[in-house]
């Protein structure tokens, strides 16, 4: 679409240069493949590669008559009766992230940890993860991990240690633990607690020190300023009618984003929670019928599109007999349950995506917005005048604020407003006071880990200011990276100096563990015992699945060595532990095999919220200015830099920007234009005299005069993966610019006084450009109408309105296949659009699961990433003008009301599938059962399957990824999934390993049926909102069918006759009416 | 003197016909021998290592008469049918010849978990093949379809192609092999007097829907 034509519909694109229309973008797209993708990448040219090959297979050709011996290596000694070789078996742990634990089912393939599931009876799980979770497995058979306890530069192993630390230890215990100190990071961990009682008894004059980067601090300080005490909050979402999400990515980055989006989403599926009416056996959604049924659609709604103003055609359409005489199912009753979010953000997070309405304000300004909003619903506090003053002016946020205000109050006891972690105390404790008017059932409080609130900031200077003082002897730092991560000014680096005695355990040698004595190699959470806490409380049992890989030690071995406590081994502290509260063997195993103990959440509790100290607390916050603002934010692939040597996660597209393998600027169009920048130009940022180099990234929607940037890039001290450098391929990213790291360390701008946000920061173009990988234009659908969206009260007047856009020309395959997909089971897929958000861990789960390798960043740029499923994003906003039915306005971009649609993109399962009818070898075909299916051992690689491929899914080996793996990777490969060559084409299956899985047991029960649900694909397991049903269309009743069934289920790309087995499920946005531009 | 030409004898002709036809018969011969050499029934059928303890098949399992699933005691719950560990042929030969010097490496393993028994796989498929004893075996295909009559094999050998041929000849058909559950590790079973395989089979084949995949390349590819 060229600027110059006026479009009157709502346009949905994936990036500005699309949008535009710029020549890059055209060439880029209209090519067969990407400029790069199909030449090799080392300096071997292709005559050289032919002569090299030929000989090669000269000589291949002679061993190659030898056949291979392969042997079978039963075990020795006594065996375990009840492992039965072959057959995988799963066992719940849980996994610690940001002092939480989240249960997982993970499963070991003979003692292999190969997948990490969802535990569907752990409180923080519900049978979902976060993508951390996920690519958890990749850190524990990464070669690069820490595998042996060091002495500065020398290999020593633990006993070694063990010598070493005995008389230090005994020393001192003399002094009551006098210069003894340790650092950790939040740990919900009753064992670890037990052990720091433990050592407060015995030493109780060592102290004990706290650091995340990535906390919530301000949450807690708020809730101790609103409450008295330190509270987690948990909201309900599945209860709220109306949220408000201040800088809140409740349904991203936050802790508790799993459960956030698992209730968040049972509100969103409109017109789902009506049973469909047995609409007759006829209407098995595929099939001829359907055809003809969306050609009489088309023709009478060819312009009611993208639903923004899709106003009354359309309608009626029910009992129209379709031309073959079959009815076409009548339209369902539609429900108009439906919640509404309203976010007012900086960054354009996932959550502002989702958002019904979204509103871009400074960070900064937030607490000025809140304070503005209290005031117009009548709460009344102190320093609400004075906060409010900070958004005098801005209409767009004047009239918000009157809107959401009347909402709130309209929708009491079932509104709520949730406060991101970046927002200062005051914001929190602000929002605490109006909930406690709106919130009702939508709010719960409960003791938070601690009952005494320490910030983590407050925890760490107090171990720097003593350290300085020469009043640390000794320092332990049990995980976590102070070094790299601590407030800049802090200069934590300097004072560690001063410590005498340093030990580091940890994961890897890292930044920390260089400026240490002693490094003891840490166990995974797979390879030792321990337990934790979910975010309710709940206590949770972790449970290894391997003995440690390179005989690492957890945190609670280290500690009950060093501190003489009456158990060493780490099954034993737990165990021990546990029995007591337990009482018997038989509990014990039962809270083992759960990986929970059942009725351990803790109690809710009803604080008082005591308005004069809020108030008193406004009054003393100051009033935010003027100028250019930053925002540090926790990383959705990086974490807080932990994740910076895992592939998959380095690769996984950033949700909104689809960067990879960096972090950058992050600025609205209007404050880049402003500052004559443009994407990938080279921007010095200056803050408080430090200086940082970062490249530019323009996202669209960003507030204006403020840039984000995340964190946990620029690590210096990491594996082959987070320095950029893989043996297999050489340089990773032979375009990078920072010296030897990835992306840039924002940590060195970030200091105490300014951890989430700072007002003053200077950017100065260098004139230079920095090449950054994203994945937005890769694989275009070229402004072909994917997504579909309406209003909620489009919807009300239009239910069918998804299945309009059709250009109404039906092409007809030269193609018949034998199958009659009208028997036996029929697999397909529906995926809700109204409830995913787009937070990749189904991304990471596929590729956990299909032994998907990662190619680095050059190989992104050439465009030959392997992820099978692509999470695309596509930005649209809703018309600045007022779009009347007919009458045409111009559609224009405008920053301030971005919206995004979040669409999860892999193989569509064509009946008629292009791709099987250019196959030259029949490498890919179809089953029975509706699958199309690779066969790679006959695929040649011609590559023609891709290129006719509509949705372009289809992922070609140009590389063998996965030569050289180490020996450790090869243990993490699936069994069930072949591990592909160069050469060959690949593609989402629907998991057929686990269809297999599932039929085969079906037969061995007595040949019986299989039941719905019984089979998942990994995608659909892991999805925290439950947006991807996976199922046999062929049976009426089963969920994936009654999805189908209903009024906003749509294919994609209908005119094409390819009949895909997924289908979508429309976006809706309950809009308000008083904000519609 | 008229300059002589160079001209080709006659003969030549014939020469080249000949030369072309018998380039032709090379080709042929090469490519039909190249096939021949290649198949499964050339270099994988006879396949006879010899494994580190003598155990025969021959004893145990023909003359002694022990049932295939008391040491390959996965077959029917998993896909690979597993090769017993040590413990298990300590359950005898604790009492049994318990000195024997060819028992000497299973005694070890027994002893030291670190020093398993490395047994020779011989019946091997593709790395891309997934196969599925657990289905054949509860379907009512016998061990003796793919394996033949190891219960007369002093040394195991393998005796059929286990080329993809030869499996989708029984998977076309696959009545030929079908016969009751409870006889799958009977490897000397015959048809009862009066029925022939084909009738058992096609009423086992029907009662159960057993559909093995033919076009279905997922069936056994992923």
């Amino acid at each position: 679409m060229k600027p110059t034509e006026q479009k009157t519909e709502q346009q949905y694109w994936r990036s500005l240069d699309q949008l535009a229309g710029t020549p890059e973008y055209r060439q880029f797209v209209e090519r067969e493949f990407p400029v790069g993708a199909s030449e090799m990448a080392s300096e071997v040219d292709r005559r050289k590669f032919l002569i090299l090959a030929a000989a090669g297979i000269g000589l291949a050709g002679l061993t190659a008559c030898r056949r291979p011996i392969e042997k079978i290596i039963p075990a020795g000694g006594k065996v375990a009766e009840q492992l039965v070789p072959g057959v995988a078996q799963q066992y719940a742990t849980i996994y610690n992230l940001g002092g939480q634990a989240q249960g997982v089912l993970v499963r070991s393939n003979d003692g292999r940890p190969t997948k990490v599931e969802g535990n569907p009876a752990h409180p923080a799980s519900l049978g979902a993860t976060s993508s951390y979770a996920q690519a958890s497995i990749l850190d524990l058979y990464d070669p690069d991990r820490s595998k042996s306890v060091k002495q500065g530069k020398d290999n020593k192993n633990w006993d070694d240690f063990v010598k070493a630390a005995t008389p230090l230890m005994a020393e001192l215990k003399g002094k009551q633990g006098e210069g003894l100190r340790f650092l950790a990071e939040a740990n919900s961990s009753p064992a670890l607690r037990e052990l720091r009682n433990h050592i407060a008894t015995t030493m109780p004059n060592a102290k004990w020190h706290t650091y995340d980067a990535v906390s919530q601090d301000n949450a807690l300080a708020g809730a101790n300023l609103a409450f008295g005490q330190p509270v987690h909050v948990h909201y309900a979402f599945d209860k709220a009618d109306v949220v408000l999400a201040l800088d809140a990515d409740f349904l991203g980055s936050d802790i508790d984003s799993t459960i956030n989006i698992k209730n968040f989403s049972k509100k969103r599926r409109t017109g789902t929670d009506i049973e469909a009416k047995d609409s007759g056996h006829g209407s098995t959604p595929h099939g001829e019928e359907k055809k003809d049924e969306h050609k009489a659609e088309a023709s009478q709604a060819q312009h009611a599109v993208p639903a923004q103003h899709a106003a009354e055609p359309a309608k009626a359409e029910s009992g129209k007999e379709g031309p073959k005489g079959t009815p076409t199912p009548a339209p369902e009753p539609v429900s108009n349950k439906m919640n509404r979010l309203y976010a007012v953000e900086s960054n354009f997070t996932v959550t502002g995506g989702m958002a019904d309405h979204r509103l871009r304000l400074q960070s900064s300004k937030i607490g000025g917005f809140l304070a503005a909003l209290a005031k117009e619903m009548g709460v009344t506090a102190g320093g609400l005048d004075k906060h409010a003053g900070a958004i005098n002016g801005n209409q767009l946020a004047g009239k918000w604020i009157k809107a959401v205000a009347k909402d709130l109050n309209a929708n009491k006891g079932r509104a709520v407003v949730v406060v991101g972690a970046r927002q200062p105390a005051h914001v929190h404790a602000l929002a605490a006071l109006i909930n406690a008017s709106v919130a009702g059932e939508t709010v719960k409080y409960t003791r938070a880990f601690e009952d005494k609130f320490e910030s983590n900031l407050a925890s760490i200077k107090g171990l720097v200011d003593d350290a300085n003082a020469g009043k640390v002897n000794t320092l332990l730092i049990l995980g976590g990276n102070p070094v790299y991560n601590a407030p800049a000014d802090l200069k934590f680096r300097e004072a560690l100096g001063k410590v005498q005695n340093r030990i580091h355990l940890g994961l890897y040698q890292d930044e920390t563990a260089a400026e240490c004595n002693w490094h003891v190699n840490e166990a995974h959470y797979l390879e030792c015992w321990g337990d934790g806490r979910a975010y309710d409380g709940t206590a949770s049992i972790q449970q290894p699945l391997i003995a440690p890989l390179h005989n690492g030690k957890s945190a609670l071995e280290l500690l009950a060595v060093l501190s003489g406590y009456a158990q060493t081994s780490d099954y034993e502290i737990v165990k021990t532990l546990w029995l007591k509260s337990l009482g018997g063997e038989k509990a014990w195993n039962k809270a083992v095999h759960d990986g929970l103990l059942a009725n351990t959440a803790f109690a809710a509790v009803t604080p008082a919220v005591n308005a004069g100290a809020i108030g008193s607390a406004l009054d003393a916050a100051p009033v935010a200015g003027n100028g250019l603002e930053i925002n540090f934010v926790q990383d959705a692939s990086m974490y807080d830099g932990r994740f910076a040597n895992n592939g998959w996660m380095q690769e996984v597209p950033d949700p909104m920007t689809k960067l990879v393998w960096d972090n950058a600027v992050l600025i609205s169009k209007d404050t880049a234009d402003a500052k004559g920048l443009k994407n990938e130009d080279m921007v010095k940022l200056t803050l408080k005299g430090r200086e940082l180099l970062l490249p530019v990234w323009i996202l669209p929607g960003h507030a204006k005069d403020s840039i984000t940037v995340a964190l946990g890039y620029g690590r210096t001290v990491t594996g082959r993966v987070g320095n950029g450098f893989n043996e297999k391929f050489g340089k990773l990213m032979d375009t990078i610019s920072f010296g030897n790291t990835i992306g840039g360390n924002t940590y060195l701008l970030r200091t105490s006084d300014a951890m989430d946000f700072a007002l003053g920061v200077e950017l100065a173009k260098t004139g230079e450009a920095h090449k950054i990988a994203a994945t937005h234009d890769h694989w275009s659908m070229e402004g072909r109408p994917l997504v579909r969206e309406a209003t909620l009260d489009d919807f009300i007047k239009t239910p069918e309105f998804a299945k309009a856009p059709d250009a109404g020309l039906h092409m007809i395959s030269a193609f018949e296949h034998p199958y009659d997909f009208k028997q036996g089971n029929q697999w397909g897929m529906a995926i809700d659009l109204n409830t995913c958000v787009g937070c990749n861990a189904c991304v990471v789960a596929c590729q956990s699961e299909n032994n998907i390798p990662i190619v680095g960043k050059d190989h992104v740029l050439r465009g030959r990433e392997m992820h099978w499923i692509r999470m695309d994003r596509y930005f649209t906003n809703v018309p600045a003008t007022e779009f009347e039915v007919g009458g045409a306005k111009p559609w224009v971009f405008d920053e301030d009301y971005m919206q995004a649609v979040q669409q999860p993109m892999t193989c569509q399962q064509c009946e008629h599938a292009p791709c099987e009818e250019v196959c030259p070898v029949a490498a890919t075909v179809h089953n029975e059962e509706g699958l199309n299916t690779m066969a790679y051992n006959r695929c040649v690689g011609t590559r023609y399957c891709s290129n006719n491929c509509p949705f372009k899914v289809r992922r070609f080996n140009y590389l063998n990824w996965h030569k050289d793996m180490s020996e450790t990777e090869k243990m993490m490969q699936n069994p069930e999934v072949t591990v592909r060559m160069r050469g060959v084409m690949e593609k989402c299956t629907y998991c057929t390993q686990r269809i297999s899985a599932a039929k085969h047991q079906a037969k061995v029960e007595g040949h019986r049926a299989i039941r719905d649900g019984e089979i998942t694909p990994a995608c659909a397991q892991v999805c925290p909102a439950d947006a991807i049903v996976f199922g046999n269309i062929n049976d009426p009743a089963s969920h994936v069918s009654k999805l189908r069934k209903q009024a906003r289920n749509y294919q994609l790309l209908v005119e094409l006759n390819i009949n895909p087995r997924t289908t979508y499920l429309a976006k809706l946005r309950n809009t308000n009416k008083e904000l519609e531009a | 003197m008229k300059a002589t030409k160079l001209i080709f004898p006659k003969w030549i002709n014939t020469a080249i016909r000949l030369a072309l036809v018998g380039a032709a018969l090379t080709a042929g011969a090469i490519v039909v021998l190249g096939k021949f050499l290649t198949m499964p029934e050339t270099i994988d059928v006879g396949y006879q290592p010899t494994q580190p303890v003598p155990y025969s098949h021959k004893l145990h399992a023909g003359e002694m008469g022990m049932d295939c699933r008391f040491c390959h005691s996965t077959v029917d719950k998993a896909d690979f049918a597993a090769v017993p560990p040590a413990q298990t042929c300590m359950i005898c030969h604790t009492a049994i010849k318990k000195d024997s010097e060819k028992l000497a490496p299973i005694r070890q393993a027994f002893a030291d978990p670190s020093k398993p028994v490395q047994w020779t796989k011989v019946h091997k498929l593709p790395d891309f093949v997934y196969f599925s004893h657990k289905v054949h075996v509860n379907g009512g295909v016998s061990c003796v379809s793919c394996h033949g009559r190891v219960d007369q094999m002093e040394v195991v050998q393998q005796q059929k192609p286990l080329g993809m041929a030869w499996c989708l000849d029984c998977h076309k058909a696959p009545e030929n092999a079908l016969r009751p559950k409870e006889f799958v590790t009977k490897l000397d079973w015959t048809p009862p007097p009066g029925t022939t395989q084909q009738e058992i089979g096609m009423k086992i084949k029907n009662e159960n829907k057993i559909h093995p995949p033919v076009e279905n390349c997922a069936g056994c590819h992923r």
